[in-house]
């Protein structure tokens, strides 16, 4: 009764495992010490069992951690998405081809002082939006880096809870059944599960050594911190003379967040690489009406570099009559300005051969591809997640019915034992009064 | 699944999830029908949202080039007036040529004629200059902030260029809508007038014979290049058109690929929340009783 109570009050606790009683007959007792009229001295209580599926248990510890992984990386490759903010009309593939048109625009009407006005617009546009996103790409990388700090913080924290665990099991000899000792632990390493991906080993006096990666963190009871220093690159982490992969829970997840970001921001430096080296080395070959020649658009290459700092040349800043249409200085040669609205069709070397929109096109839709495959790998491990709590909701779950069934016998096999006494009673009564004088 | 046992728990996380499917199924569609759009994100549908980025793209260049043709307009717009104006000057010369063919005895009729064309070569001159948006000179060439037309000592300079001023129209097409070798009509015409001048002035009948078919080639080159202007003029209409079809057309794509079909969206809305309402319903009434509720 004091069990099936127990797992009643447990029915709501998470990670509790139901547990049973064995009922075992008591051995024979012998009246006359000449082995005749043996007789049952009754029932006792033996082991308290807990029921738990150690299979399904390791399936719920490694599918926790892919859906960790799986959940941590498709939130950052959507926050990455977010930040490009694509399809809409303030994305970069807006600004690129509102740059281009413009060109267009300006090669139509060379002399036009609203054509040269809306170039540098939308170049100023164009340049705004490759800084903004590189920042908030860097800003991006840096949350999930000081997340990773604080996950590998908890790791170490979960580690010594399993270690301090370990030595309570050890210390009671592994004797009895330390159910709800081993139910804690069963959650904490499930919990770890969820942080990094955790390989286990039973031992025979009761304690469980965790690693993770490769990376041993509880021996017994000894704990050893995870490593704070890691290598996004590789999804690894360091201890100084060794590495260690982490491949699953959230800690992989930020690293893939971190390391998607820093992908990223490499693809913005490649595109505003492209334009400042493609638009400048033509511009610097126009004339303006005032003879001014070798003016460039962009902002030096060979000073500046890369998406940080990607700006209009300070010429241009200044004054539109520095932005250049052709090579004769002639007010209306739109050569050079033609040609620079071609480049939105020019195959770029340092792009692999591909047209400055297309590789910027081309990646966006690599990047949601991915982003598209970590939310559905993501929804594939909760939906195993829910089939696999199912399972162990089935086998270590408490079934309310279950226990008041248990309790309606245990409560029927009582008013029997209890009868037996009465009718034991009444014969003994009966007997006492028919040996009374 | 198939359990052997059905726990409390198994029963409640299994009503959890239900629950949680219907009911993001059913914000799903919210979402949709109150935005219109199928997908917000790339990574919501990559495919779709990459067609709806390269169609947009696409839709942003032809606006462009509709732009672009406004400045065709303008050019041809210029030249068919020009050289309508030129027409009716070169007739008043036509007109003034043959009186002064006819009637070459008064010297005063005479010289009433040379100030006429004087005043033409004037006109001329004028048209010649013609300046339009942002003050650019139309029939210079590339060289439009300069005064291509000068008259000096009966002669016509030409401080602008041959070259052609061309606008984008379609992608990687370029159309060229000033006066071709623009100069030549303007120099050539006020040349014969000159002529003319001279020819009035000194009363040659022989060669006034000549300045009126000189006057007459101008008039034809005058004619055929408003007609190369005309249609010219067609062909931005048409290119205008066509742009602006496209437009309508990559519009319809990017709403194909984006836009949600308001009614089936709102008939698997109307679905998602009677499948709501029924996982309710079934929790709700599967779950009144358990053994507790017969045991006295």
């Amino acid at each position: 009764m004091d069990v099936t109570g127990h797992n009643l009050a447990n029915v709501n606790t998470p990670g509790y495992s139901r547990q049973t009683i064995d009922f075992q007959s008591m051995g024979d007792f012998s009246f006359w010490d000449h082995g005749v009229n043996n007789l049952g001295q009754g029932v006792t209580t033996g082991q308290i069992q807990r029921i738990r599926d150690n299979y399904l248990e390791q399936s719920q510890n490694r599918n926790a951690s892919d859906l960790a992984r799986a959940n941590t990386t498709s939130d950052g490759l959507a926050r990455i998405d977010d930040i490009y903010g694509e399809p809409g009309s303030s994305g970069l593939s807006t600004s690129l081809d509102k740059f281009f048109n413009a060109w267009s625009g300006l090669s139509s009407d060379p002399s036009s002082a609203a054509a040269r006005t809306a170039v540098k617009s939308a170049a100023q546009t164009l340049t705004d939006g490759v800084r903004s996103r590189y920042s908030d790409l860097d800003q991006l990388a840096s949350e999930a880096t000081s997340q990773a700090h604080n996950t590998i913080d908890q790791v170490n924290s979960l580690a010594q809870q399993i270690a301090k665990i370990n030595s309570k099991i050890v210390e009671s000899g592994n004797q009895g059944s330390p159910n709800d000792l081993l139910d804690q632990r069963d959650k904490a390493i499930n919990d770890l599960s969820k942080l990094v991906d955790v390989r286990t080993a039973k031992l025979s006096n009761g304690a469980v050594n965790v690693s993770a990666g490769g990376f041993s963190l509880v021996n017994e009871t000894v704990t050893h911190d995870l490593p704070n220093t890691f290598d996004p690159a590789t999804s690894s982490i360091t201890d100084g003379t060794s590495s260690f992969n982490i491949r699953g829970g959230s800690l992989a997840g930020q690293f893939e967040t971190i390391q998607a970001a820093r992908t990223q921001q490499g693809q913005l430096d490649k595109l505003a690489d492209a334009l400042r080296d493609q638009v400048n080395s033509l511009h610097a070959t126009g004339k303006n009406a005032n003879g001014d020649t070798g003016v460039l658009f962009f902002n030096d290459g060979s000073t500046a570099k890369g998406a940080i700092d990607f700006n209009l040349s300070d010429a241009v800043k200044a004054d539109t009559r520095n932005i250049m249409t052709g090579t004769s200085g002639k007010a209306s040669d739109a050569g050079l300005a033609k040609n620079l609205a071609d480049l939105r069709n020019a195959n770029v070397d340092s792009l692999g051969k591909q047209s400055i929109t297309d590789f910027y096109k081309g990646n966006l839709t690599a990047l949601a591809g991915d982003a598209n495959y970590q939310k559905g790998l993501a929804s594939t491990y909760n939906n195993i997640s829910t089939q696999i709590q199912g399972q162990i909701a089935s086998v270590s779950g408490v079934s309310v019915d279950e226990e008041m069934v248990n309790m309606t016998k245990l409560q029927r096999s009582y008013q029997a034992n209890a009868k037996m006494l009465t009718v034991f009673d009444e014969v003994l009564q009966q007997t006492i009064d028919m040996v009374r004088p | 699944m198939i359990n052997d046992r059905v726990t409390t728990s198994y029963q409640y996380s299994r009503y959890n999830s239900q629950i949680q499917t219907a009911l993001e199924r059913l914000n799903n569609l919210q979402q949709q029908i109150t935005s219109g759009h199928k997908f917000e994100n790339m990574r919501d549908d990559p495919l779709a949202a990459n067609t709806v980025v390269s169609v947009n793209s696409l839709k942003s260049r032809f606006t462009q080039y509709n732009a672009n043709l406004s400045v065709a307009k303008e050019y041809l717009g210029t030249t068919d007036q020009a050289m309508s104006d030129m027409t009716d000057l070169l007739n008043s010369a036509n007109t003034i040529a043959l009186q002064g063919a006819n009637a070459t005895s008064d010297a005063s009729v005479r010289q009433g004629m040379v100030d006429q064309v004087t005043q033409l070569q004037n006109r001329l001159l004028t048209i010649a200059n013609t300046q339009g948006a942002g003050d650019k000179y139309m029939f210079a060439g590339q060289n439009t902030t300069v005064k291509p037309y000068a008259a000096a000592d009966g002669k016509l300079t030409f401080a602008g260029d041959d070259n052609a001023v061309q606008v984008e129209v379609r992608p990687g097409e370029r159309m060229a809508v000033n006066l071709p070798n623009g100069s030549q009509v303007f120099t050539d015409t006020y040349n014969r007038l000159e002529s003319l001048r001279k020819n009035l002035s000194s009363g040659d009948a022989t060669a006034l014979q000549g300045s009126i078919s000189d006057i007459k080639l101008s008039l034809d080159k005058v004619v055929s290049l408003r007609g190369d202007a005309g249609a010219a003029m067609q062909t931005v209409k048409r290119l205008s058109d066509d742009n602006a079809r496209r437009i309508d057309d990559l519009t319809k794509q990017a709403s194909d690929a984006q836009d949600v079909d308001m009614a089936d969206a709102l008939t698997q809305y109307q679905s998602a929340q009677i499948g709501y309402q029924a996982s309710l319903q079934v929790i709700a009434s599967g779950n009144k009783y358990s053994l507790l509720d017969f045991l006295r």
